[in-house]
């Protein structure tokens, strides 16, 4: 380290390169144009555009420094390596033109490159990439289904461990709302690459045989919205399939056998929905219709509900549209229209059921069912009807046949009678005061005010009411009662009354053994704690007296009777 | 301190009480019972104009708020009777204001104002279902309801202040929820109230509003049957209202309903 910092050092001079990783390209194959500024600060300004080349973006350069001693020297040596990736889209010979790029500040242009591509023809016999779109009349509102299928021989199967769908137009279809996709079916549904950078997961639908050869098929499936009239280029596809091996454990590359097919572009024209020629009752049903409908019951009574279902199907905006109004439908004048419920909503049927009933019994058939569609194949509206459906409407017993304002022979409807209860015996009206809600409003925050005084006094004064001293004390009078009928000396009397006067005074259990009463309690108490005094030395002679005979029961009723007398004193 | 409050809830109840409806004397109160069966006679009969002019003699008295909805409604009978649709609308509006909770009241109301293609007067949606609920029950109901429940809610803060504990707090909690919503139907009742006498359009379709009392003035809005007003001015047989949108203007006398 001591030798290499003491040698003289020396700065190289600054250099550039571009070149491009080949000049013969395979359709649809990945390249790259590099470009190395050394020993000096630069960029690259930007790229050129060439038609069928996708060229860039920019990324961030790669950076490397080197030292080296030649001569006793150090020497010292930085570049920085822009990769450029190029994807051809079409076959030809092409020039890549002059990159402009800035080395220490002066601007610079590369030289022309030149390019071949030529097609894969090893991956055209091997692979195929079909690219179809479900209807070929195609109209703002009317959804429509890209698929795209693709894969290779299947004797490739053992050689094969990547593919990368190659979509240039993917996430750039400004014009098309992407729906859910159709469901799939297939058992396995893998991920493959997606444009290099991403992965999408496709349906794997088995062996195909295509011009007598078999594929190992997978299938790309997308439903779009066109949400405007426009004309969209989806310019060619491509698959790359093949496989790359192991990274080796010295080195960067790995080696990569890689094939391309290439897919058809397409031209997407979705026209205008337009406004002439469109039905009064239109409810925005674009796409080529079928229809058909059934119904739960066909024979039912006057009134009777009857389900209809209305079931449209082929192709078309089946979510979009609002189901036909019956209620104003004259078809349907004679019956009452209950409602309609959606029973099935997808891509390519939709089901409404109707709640309808026959209202005479002269009906015989369902009428048909009319929806208004924009057919873009025709090019025209059309209106999609079911065909009639016979039914029997049996008139009700004893019926009283309505028409359509609810009245019929020899029933009206018609007001309620006057009400006839007696007058001026409830009281008169003006005396009926109540509080007005200022009133009742003051007195509510008085409430709160008062709770709130009483709550705080309440609880300096005796501590949380619902503690357990307070809750021993309220229970205090129960409890002496409970413990003076279990007594059965003047032991127990006197250990329930000192349990008592205990709790009432919030105090512990053996704080009044042997406390004189006395001297304990206020003058509020009076003559309370005299007779208390000498109820306690009574008790106190007959629990500690030597023989049985000095134990004189004390009544029950005496003590309870001495213990309300204190509660009152205020104890 | 429960026995104190015992006292004081007895005291609020007794205030009450104090102030409960007073009987009409034995005099008026036959008077009022000979006029309603005067006018029930002639309603039988088919004589619908002396029926309507007799309950209306009777509206004068000092009736009490069941009796006044049921001379209303009775009057809204004997004016439908007589065709007059629209005017009957208006004695059932105003038998409703009365008495929110008379049925009867409700459907010959929905029924005439769908003889005169007008739309419910309860449409159904949530607005009309909230305010036929906060209406449902009147001024003095509604204030000895909120009462009450301020009484309870008082019993149950005294006993979470004496006694504590969680039952009382969920008690008190309730009770103020309980306040809260009693107090709910007389604020709808503050807040849809107008310092003005309120009256309904009778004309079908609709009356056109006119800058000054007289048809030679420009008409500046047109307020169909039905909608309600507030009465600003009068000035012979013209009178001066509002609208629910807030347009001013002057229609005839014979055009408008004063709701009582």
């Amino acid at each position: 380290m001591g030798l290499l910092s003491s040698a003289p050092s020396a700065q190289s001079s600054a250099s550039y390169s571009a070149r491009l990783s080949t000049g013969l390209a395979r359709l649809g194959e990945e390249l790259s144009i590099l470009i190395t500024i050394e020993n000096a600060a630069g960029s690259v300004d930007r790229v050129p555009k060439v038609t069928d080349l996708e060229i860039g973006p920019i990324g961030s350069p790669f950076h490397s420094e080197n030292i080296s001693i030649v001569g006793a020297r150090r020497v010292a040596t930085s570049s920085m390596t822009w990769r450029i990736s190029v994807r051809p889209l079409a076959l030809g010979e092409y020039e890549i033109p002059p990159i402009g790029i800035t080395v220490d500040g002066e601007r610079i242009s590369t030289k022309p490159m030149p390019l071949t591509v030529v097609e894969d023809l090893k991956g055209a016999e091997l692979g195929f990439f079909d690219v179809s779109v479900s209807s070929g009349s195609l109209v703002e509102k009317m959804p429509f289904e890209l698929e795209m299928l693709f894969g290779w021989d299947v004797g490739m199967s053992g050689k094969v461990d990547y593919a990368n769908l190659i979509l240039p137009w993917w996430g750039n279809l400004g014009e098309l709302l992407e729906l859910e996709s159709p469901p799939s079916l297939a058992s396995r549904l893998p991920r493959i690459n997606l444009n290099g950078s991403d992965t999408i997961t496709v349906e794997e639908i088995g062996i195909r045989a295509r011009e007598g050869r078999e594929f190992r098929t997978f299938r790309l499936r997308r439903v779009f919205l066109p949400t405007r009239p426009a004309e969209l280029n989806l310019s060619q596809p491509f698959l790359e399939f093949g496989r790359q091996g192991q990274r080796p454990i010295f080195g960067n590359g790995r080696k990569k056998e890689s094939f391309f097919v290439a897919g058809d572009p397409i031209v997407l024209s979705i026209g205008n929905l337009p406004n002439e020629g469109q039905p009064l009752d239109y409810t925005g049903a674009v796409g080529m219709f079928d229809v058909r409908a059934d119904v739960d019951t066909r024979d039912v009574d006057v009134g009777e509900s009857i389900k209809l279902n209305v079931t449209w199907s082929g192709e078309g905006n089946f979510m979009f549209f609002d189901p036909p109004q019956l209620d104003r439908d004259e078809a349907f004048e004679e019956f009452r229209v209950f409602g309609s419920a959606n029973r099935e909503k997808g891509l390519d049927r939709r089901t409404i059921e109707f709640d309808v009933a026959p209202l005479k019994d002269t009906i015989k058939e369902i009428p048909p069912v009319s929806l208004s569609v924009y057919d873009p194949s025709k090019g025209e509206f059309t209106s999609i009807k079911t065909s009639p459906i016979r039914i029997r409407v049996r008139a009700l017993e004893n019926e009283v046949l309505l028409d359509d304002d609810g009245e019929g022979s020899g029933v009206q409807t018609d007001i309620e009678d006057i009400q006839t209860s007696a007058l001026g015996t409830s009281g008169a009206g003006s005396s009926m005061r109540s509080p007005d809600l200022l009133t009742l409003g003051l007195l509510s925050g008085g409430v709160l005010v008062s709770w709130l005084a009483l709550r705080t006094q309440i609880r300096r004064r005796r501590g949380d009411p619902n503690g357990p001293l307070e809750r021993r004390r309220r229970r205090a009078r129960k409890q002496l009662a409970r413990d003076l009928a279990k007594a059965s000396s003047s032991k127990d009397e006197l250990k329930a009354l000192n349990d008592f006067l205990a709790a009432r005074s919030r105090e512990s259990q053996v704080s009044w053994v042997g406390r004189d009463p006395v001297e304990h309690l206020t003058d509020a108490f009076g003559d309370t704690s005299e007779r208390l005094a000498k109820v306690i030395g009574r008790l106190e002679r007959g629990a500690y007296a030597s023989s049985k005979n000095g134990d004189e029961a004390t009544p029950e009723s005496e003590l309870l009777e001495l213990a309300d007398q204190l509660i009152r004193s205020g104890l | 301190m429960l026995g104190k409050f015992g006292i004081a809830l007895l005291s609020l109840v007794l205030v009450a009480a104090a102030n409960s409806p007073m009987a009409n004397s034995p005099e008026q109160a036959g008077d009022i019972s000979s006029k309603n069966a005067t006018a029930i006679e002639a309603y039988r009969a088919g004589d619908y104009s002396t029926a309507e002019a007799v309950w209306i003699s009777a509206l004068e008295e000092d009736l009490a708020t069941a009796d006044r909805g049921q001379v209303l409604y009775n009057i809204g009978n004997a004016v439908y009777r007589q065709g007059r649709v629209t005017e009957a609308i208006g004695w059932y509006t105003s038998c409703i204001g009365a008495t929110p909770r008379d049925g009867d009241a409700w459907n010959n109301l929905e029924f005439v104002r769908r003889e005169a293609e007008l739309e419910p007067a309860d449409r159904g949606d949530l607005r009309s279902t909230v305010a036929r609920i906060l209406s449902s029950v009147d001024r003095s109901e509604a204030g000895w309801m909120m009462l009450l429940c301020i009484a309870l809610w008082t019993f149950a803060l005294t006993m979470e202040a004496v006694r504590g504990g969680s039952l009382w707090r969920r008690l008190a909690f309730l009770g103020f929820l309980a306040v809260l919503f009693s107090s709910a139907p007389l604020a709808w009742q503050l807040s849809t109230e107008s310092e003005h006498p309120e009256a309904m359009i009778l004309e079908q379709p609709a009356a056109a509003l006119r800058t000054e009392p007289g048809e030679t003035h420009p008409a500046i809005a047109q307020v169909g049957a039905g909608s309600r007003v507030d009465l600003l001015d009068e000035l012979g047989d013209w009178v001066r209202v509002e609208t629910e949108l807030g347009e001013r203007g002057w229609a005839p006398r014979s055009m408008v309903f004063e709701l009582r």
